[in-house]
């Protein structure tokens, strides 16, 4: 049983068509990740999934509620989590603010004690305009802890950041999945992507294939040729404990 | 756990009230670039109330905070509607004063 699905989606911008039937799953307890070049419509089909764009056709379930018109703030409230490609967080807000809000809303973890986990207890005071690429995934990653979501979808959260800042991002998901949210994640950092994963999805052509495990998907033909380029060498990287 | 509205709220409406006190300045300068007086135009309350839930909309977007709200459950006619409430009593005062 999943617990996001977005099924069968279409999209096309003017005459550029994106997406032409394209699938989205999220499962409770695993990392999936999503690969794919670039302009291949990864984004796009996170937008669709999350509300924040509506698709030409496919539909959105959350659980046993299908919506033909999801929006992003009403699957918030069913528990989705959306993390952007760019800034999350307000930068004129203070952190410790902008984590209250969501405490205040859902009610699920204290504040304090998510900044802990994400490592920006020293950030609190701070505006998120002045945090390094790291600090500002990780205080981002702090408001999902807060939220405790059933679903976390993040776009590119490793883009721009240190190796170490990898493991750190790496560990916080599997702590999320382990505590039963269900967590997908795009970009190209294919090592700490696979560590990440329980589950691969290739979106390629407009459309998107279940590849498996991260050995199947090392292992598939047309995945290693056309994604991962010959020079891959393959599964060689160990997974993180959970933090 | 609070509602959206209750969020919203207490962020929103501080900023609302500098937004309004904005607006009707702009409002009041405008009759300048045609030569006339400053305040020589007195739009309709209501029509402030719902210019400030407008430019509320942009106010959120420039500070870069819709993912962030919509994260929060909180949609875009709240928002709305937390801008333009804090018109409402402006306006009441300021026709007040006016009397």
């Amino acid at each position: 049983m999943y617990t996001l699905v977005a099924d069968c989606v279409s999209k096309a911008f003017g005459e550029r068509r994106v997406l032409t039937s394209a699938s989205l799953r999220a499962k409770a307890g695993e990392v999936r990740a999503i690969f794919g070049r670039n302009g291949e419509g990864k984004s796009t089909l996170l937008k669709i999934a999350v509300g924040w764009l509506q698709p030409d056709s496919g539909v959105v379930r959350m659980g046993n509620v299908a919506f033909t018109r999801a929006s992003l703030p009403v699957l918030a409230r069913h528990g989705v989590f959306y993390l952007p490609d760019h800034e999350l967080l307000a930068p004129g807000l203070e952190l410790k603010r902008q984590l209250t809000l969501f405490e205040r809303r859902y009610g699920r973890r204290h504040h304090r004690e998510a900044a802990r986990l994400a490592r920006v207890e020293h950030l609190l005071d701070r505006r998120p305009g002045s945090f390094s690429g790291g600090e500002l995934r990780r205080a981002e990653v702090a408001l999902a802890i807060v939220r405790m979501p059933v679903v976390l979808v993040a776009d590119e959260p490793y883009r721009g950041l240190t190796p170490a800042d990898h493991e750190e991002l790496t560990g916080l998901f599997r702590a999320l999945a382990a505590e039963g949210c269900a967590v997908i994640v795009t970009g190209h950092e294919v090592p700490s992507l696979l560590a990440a994963a329980d589950h691969v999805t290739w979106c390629t052509n407009g459309t998107t294939y279940e590849l498996g495990t991260p050995a199947d998907a090392c292992e598939h033909d047309a995945f290693r040729r056309t994604y991962l380029g010959p020079s891959f060498e393959g599964l060689n990287v160990l997974r993180k404990p959970v933090a | 756990m609070r509602t959206p509205a209750r969020i919203a709220l207490p962020v929103i409406l501080p900023r609302a009230a500098v937004l309004w006190a904005l607006v009707r300045l702009v409002v009041a300068s405008l009759p300048l670039a045609t030569g006339s007086p400053f305040g020589s135009i007195s739009p309709s309350p209501i029509a402030i109330v719902l210019l400030c839930g407008l430019v509320g909309l942009v106010d959120v977007s420039v500070r870069g905070e819709r993912i962030l709200w919509a994260n929060l459950g909180v949609q875009r006619r709240v928002l709305y509607a937390a801008y333009a409430a804090a018109a409402v009593p402006a306006e009441c005062l300021l026709a007040l004063v006016h009397r």
